[in-house]
């Protein structure tokens, strides 16, 4: 094969030389047949020079004009070249050159034979001249020329003849060679594709089809692999390839096996899964009725268990239940705790006729399902227990008057109560607002004092820790509410929101300045006609209308004396009323209090006198405060005349003032009976009366006390006792002195008055 | 001091209250203390008669009808005529604002019922004395 392919190969390319060498030939052929034309055209050039010059000389000749004979110099100029070049262009053929130097001595013999004379003699004489060319030796010689022109082109065409002839011998002989090198070509290219098929193609294809055989599953799929070459690799790479992959089937199909199995299992898991859940959510859903949940979930487990029935026992709860039927002599029993948070609250016991023994799966399955009974039985009940307590819970705040609302940081509502949303409904034309500081600003407006409304708002959203109480009222209808708020925290003390609790006071505010006016008439109309009666009695007793008789003045003396303790009392129930209503009024000036000591003791002497009680000032510091010396004075008093009062004939009451660092102290010292301690915490009580005095009919109102602590209070003191049974009593008064006290109590009887 | 001792040309003192006895009681004691009283039983009265006797003091009970003590004093200080007669208000109340009221409507002093012959005595002389 490879042989009989050189040979070709050879024969080839010596037709493809011999083609080369014919295609040389040829175009030297053609080259010569060019140059032949060239010639031809230079001796026509030539001779057409010379006619000019003949036509040019003939033109002078006749007109004498030298115009005419331009051309003939001219052409004269040129000639010698043109000659040249053609003697030149044939110089390869002598019998042509020999003609074309022929050509040139004949021109110039033309030029100093005939054309220098004749122009010489036209320029002499013209007529000799015009003689001249009549005599047609001019023409003549011309025509000679022409002759030597006819000549040498007719030689030089049958050589070009010739040389066009023998350029078509050599392309004919092109043609040969070049059809003979396309079939022995030819013949090349068949041989090597017949190589190729048996040599490549054929072992490519069969392992072509080992790889489709062994796509298709053959995995024995094999190919010789004898030999050497490309192939011969190829086959035993592809050997190589396929006893790899059949190891690697083998393998996967085993990892296959074990995946499906693990899959099984995950399937059987998945399906007890969704068992649970689904009871689960039985469950769940039976949360309301604990009997009827324990039950269902019993029938649950029997069902899943494959069990014929079973009973469920929660002790805990006093829950016992069974479900399907009862347990046939020599059934299988599956008999199991309950361990519900580490108790044992119950038993769950289940029972099957005929099949096998219960499993261990199915054992832990039924106790995994009771555990969740258990589970959600509990759940259930602390369930319920929750959300009554939630509607006990929600049904006090609802039963409340007062508006209850908690809300977040931007004021949404986390919970409130009945008139709650009532009040919002009603503020906000029906529609409860996203927001409880939404509506502040149009609230405000209603309010007596918007300003100040929506301030105390503001300063309440600004601050998540402020706590505070005030109120506000509504201009229209006069309603006067209390507001409180204050932040709510959880058992953590984390902050969940804000409280705000309004109260309605309208009736409060009502009942107050009722009282207020009370008060007033009552100091007016009560003491109105005392003071007529002490005037007239003063009047009668000061002798002004005449002597009185001893038992009159005795007997207006008891009268006058008792319209004092009324007008004292009238007094007393006005300061009462002033101070439950916090408006107390003091009018701070300076004054001392030993000196006031000394002046309300001295009034109390005549009385010390009856009761034989020995009265004594120790007052000897100067004590100056600022106060109100008639409600101090009213102090004093009362202090002294409940020590005369209950201190025996023989004992004795010490008033003592002294100056304690920046307090004056007060004290009404007696050695009367004492008082017990149990009863000492009321003594200030209001219309309090310790039972000794009630039993000893001493006279009082048990105002005194409350008011001389509510007028110490007022000036920013303190009042206290210290006494015992048989050890007398020991009232201390402590006023303070320090102008910071004053100014806060002073501050504070301003503030009463304009309240 | 005596209760005599009555001044060359005598003091006018004119007094006024709703309350019969009480004026009554006011006339006696400010009679028997020398002084010529002038007595009205209601605030129109009082006031008339402030213009036209030109008292040297009056002394004005608070609540009174027609018009009250406050607006007695307020008009006689109102009134060229009456602005220079010092006045006394009495009064049966006994709160901070009604002292207070008085003194701004310009009232000389007060008294509080029931009030003692000789306080009574005391405040008047006091102040027709400053004369």
């Amino acid at each position: 094969m490879l042989l009989a392919s050189g040979v070709l190969l050879v024969l080839v390319a010596g037709l493809f030389l011999g083609l080369v060498g014919a295609l040389q030939d040829q175009r030297g052929s053609a080259r010569l047949a060019e140059h032949s034309q060239r010639v031809l055209v230079a001796a026509g050039e030539l001779e057409r020079l010379l006619v000019d010059m003949q036509t040019s000389v003939r033109g002078f000749a006749i007109t004498g004009q030298p115009r005419f004979l331009e051309p003939a110099r001219r052409a004269q100029r040129v000639v010698p070249a043109r000659s040249a070049e053609l003697a030149r262009l044939v110089s390869d053929n002598p019998a042509q050159e020999r003609r074309a130097t022929g050509i040139a001595a004949g021109i110039r013999r033309y030029e100093t034979g005939w054309m220098e004379p004749q122009i010489a003699r036209a320029r002499r004489d013209l007529a000799a001249a015009r003689a001249a060319v009549a005599t047609g030796r001019g023409e003549d010689a011309i025509g000679a020329l022409r002759e030597r022109f006819a000549r040498f082109v007719t030689a030089e065409r049958r050589l070009g003849a010739l040389r066009s002839r023998a350029a078509g011998d050599d392309a004919t002989r092109s043609l040969w060679f070049g059809v003979a090198g396309l079939v022995g070509s030819a013949l090349l290219i068949l041989l090597f594709a017949l190589y190729l098929i048996r040599g490549v193609v054929m072992p490519v294809r069969r392992v072509a089809g080992a790889a489709q055989r062994l796509a298709a599953g053959d995995m024995a799929a094999r190919v010789p692999d004898q030999g050497a070459g490309e192939t011969a690799r190829l086959g035993r790479a592809f050997n190589a390839m396929a006893v790899s992959l059949q190891g690697a089937q083998a393998d996967l199909i085993e990892r296959n096996a074990d995946l499906a199995r693990a899959l099984e299992d995950l399937s059987r898991q998945s399906a007890r899964v969704d068992t649970f859940y689904r009871f689960a959510e039985l469950l769940a859903g039976e949360r309301d009725d604990l009997d009827r949940l324990t039950r269902r979930g019993l029938e649950a487990i029997v069902r899943h268990a494959g069990a014929g029935g079973g009973v469920l026992v929660i002790e805990e709860l006093g829950l016992a239940v069974a479900a399907g039927d009862a347990p046939a002599p020599g059934a299988f029993r599956l008999d199991l705790p309950l361990d519900h948070l580490g108790r044992t609250p119950g038993r769950l016991e289940l029972h099957r006729s005929g099949g096998s023994p219960f499993s261990d799966d199915e054992r832990e399955a039924a106790a995994h399902l009771a555990g969740q009974i258990e589970v959600a039985l509990t759940d259930a009940a602390s369930f319920r227990s929750a959300r009554r307590q939630a509607a006990i819970t929600r049904a006090v705040l609802d039963a409340v008057p007062d508006v209850i609302m908690l809300v977040d940081d931007e004021g949404r509502m986390l919970f409130r109560n009945r008139p709650a949303g009532a009040l919002l409904r009603q503020v906000s034309a029906g529609e409860e607002p996203v927001s409880v500081y939404a509506l502040v600003d149009g609230f405000a407006e209603h309010t007596t004092d918007p300003r100040g409304f929506a301030a105390a708002v503001d300063a309440l959203r600004r601050d998540p820790e402020l706590a505070s109480r005030d109120e506000f009222s509504l201009a229209q209808g006069g309603r006067a509410f209390q507001r409180y708020a204050a932040p709510v925290r959880d058992g953590d003390g984390e902050v969940i929101g804000r409280i705000f609790v309004i109260r309605d006071v309208t009736a409060e505010r009502e009942a107050e300045r009722m009282k207020d006016e009370f008060v007033a008439l009552a100091s007016h109309e009560l003491r109105t006609p005392l003071t007529s009666i002490i005037g007239y009695l003063d009047v009668v007793l000061e002798g002004e209308l005449g002597e009185l008789g001893e038992e009159q003045e005795q007997f207006l003396r008891v009268a006058a004396r008792n319209a004092d303790r009324l007008l004292a009392l009238v007094g007393d129930l006005i300061v009462m009323g002033q101070s439950d209503a916090g408006r107390l009024s003091i009018q701070l000036r300076p004054l001392d209090v030993g000196e006031l000591a000394r002046d309300r003791t001295a009034a109390a002497g005549p009385t010390a006198q009856t009761r034989e009680v020995a009265l004594a000032v120790d007052a000897g510091v100067p004590a100056p405060i600022l106060g109100d010396a008639s409600r101090l004075g009213q102090v004093v008093d009362n202090l002294v005349s409940n020590a005369l009062k209950f201190t025996p004939a023989g004992g004795r009451v010490d008033v003592r003032v002294a100056v304690d660092g920046d307090q004056v102290v007060l004290e009404v010292a007696d050695t009367g009976v004492g008082i017990p301690f149990a009863e000492q915490p009321r003594l200030f009580e209001r219309f309090y009366r310790t039972p000794g005095a009630q039993a000893r009919s001493v006279p009082g109102t048990g105002l005194g006390l409350s008011i001389s602590k509510a007028i110490v209070e007022a000036h920013g003191g303190s009042i206290d006792v210290e006494s015992g049974v048989g050890r007398g009593s020991v009232f201390r008064a402590r006023l303070p002195r320090d102008v910071a006290a004053y100014g806060a109590s002073h501050e504070r009887s301003l503030t009463a008055k304009e309240a | 001091m005596s209760t005599e001792g009555p001044p060359e040309t005598r003091s006018v003192v004119l007094v006024a209250d709703d309350d019969r006895d009480i004026l009554d009681l006011l006339a006696f004691r400010l009679g028997r203390a020398g002084y010529e009283v002038v007595s009205a039983s209601d605030g129109e009265e009082a006031l008339r008669l402030a213009t036209e006797r030109r008292p040297d003091l009056a002394v004005l009970d608070v609540m009174m009808p027609k018009l009250d003590g406050y607006e007695v004093t307020r008009r006689m200080r109102a009134d060229e005529a009456t602005k220079r007669i010092p006045v006394i208000l009495l009064t049966a109340r006994v709160q901070e604002h009604d002292v207070a009221r008085g003194f701004e409507v310009g009232a000389d002093d007060y008294m509080k019922k029931p009030f003692s012959p000789a306080e009574l005595r005391a405040r008047v002389q006091t102040i027709i004395g400053r004369r």
